[in-house]
């Protein structure tokens, strides 16, 4: 459902669902306002309403292409295969 | 899309969520083609947030080694497979800023990277990536810049609620009300966007 950008939140602990998303709570209220999240409809509301925006996020940053030098961990492991297969050690 | 070398026609057709079940299995061509599809918008977050070219490969890389070894517990209820490895990259990032002395060192040094490996478009999905990038930036760079920087610190800087207030001498309360009234301000602009698939 859409709503104006100046909504107001049902519960006073929403106003942490920006800065639980931006992952700019430190541990300690984080976890608290994980745990609450297990009994506030509301702030789970407001989580999930917000979890899109963020979820954007990573796309704005410029597009690189990774080093050439870059593998993924299945380059190591077709290696490691090839040499156990040609009698070689690790 | 393109092809990659010797990579068998049926797994580079298939959707992120059913090469998953593969690797779930520990299929290695569908791993690599996870890889293929994902490592450039993963090492673009990472650059980005460690502005350091070899911390952001040591992020991308830890982050598909622990997808990989992990049997990749992807659950297709929380998302795309690109949201969660995006996810993954993120949290990764974080730790290794908050691991870092001090946030302002890691500023310095590959400026002008950005130049030299900028990724190109090969395909129609890079190029609608690249309008759906356009959007966003659009959406956050549009924001009050008082809320623009409070999400590009948190959330690109990888700094807390409270280091944030402390830099920008504003109340606590004041910094999470202008990173949740930017979001909300983000949702509305960016209303009908959609995810592209893979």
């Amino acid at each position: 459902m859409s709503r104006r950008p100046d909504h107001l939140p049902e519960c006073e602990h929403a106003l942490d669902a920006g800065a639980y998303l931006l992952s700019a709570l430190p541990q300690d209220e984080h976890e608290r306002f994980v745990s609450h999240l297990g009994t506030c409809d509301a702030c789970r509301r407001e989580v999930q309403h917000l979890q899109v925006v963020v979820d954007t996020l990573p796309i704005a940053a410029p597009q690189l292409a990774p080093p050439a030098e870059l593998e993924g961990p299945h380059h190591a492991d077709r290696r490691r295969r090839g040499r156990a297969a040609a009698g070689q050690r690790p | 899309m393109k092809r990659a070398k010797n990579m068998p026609m049926a797994l580079v057709d298939m959707a992120d969520e059913d090469l998953m079940q593969l690797v779930r299995k520990g299929d290695n061509p569908a791993f690599a083609i996870i890889y293929e599809r994902h490592s450039t918008a993963a090492f673009s977050l990472a650059y980005r947030m460690t502005q350091n070219r070899n911390a952001a490969e040591d992020v991308v890389q830890e982050s598909f080694l622990s997808l990989w070894r992990s049997n990749a517990r992807y659950d297709r209820a929380r998302g795309s497979v690109r949201t969660w490895v995006l996810g993954i990259v993120h949290n990764r990032a974080i730790d290794a800023l908050r691991r870092s002395i001090g946030h302002d060192k890691r500023r310095a040094s590959d400026e002008g990277l950005e130049e030299r490996f900028e990724a190109r478009e090969r395909t129609d999905v890079e190029a609608g990536r690249r309008e759906e990038a356009r959007e966003v930036r659009t959406a956050l760079e549009t924001l009050p810049s008082e809320q623009c920087r409070v999400i590009e610190l948190a959330y690109f800087g990888g700094f807390t609620h409270s280091e944030i207030a402390r830099m920008l001498d504003t109340p606590i309360g004041t910094v999470k009300g202008r990173m949740r009234l930017g979001l909300e301000k983000m949702r509305h602009q960016l209303a009908g966007f959609q995810e592209l698939p893979s």
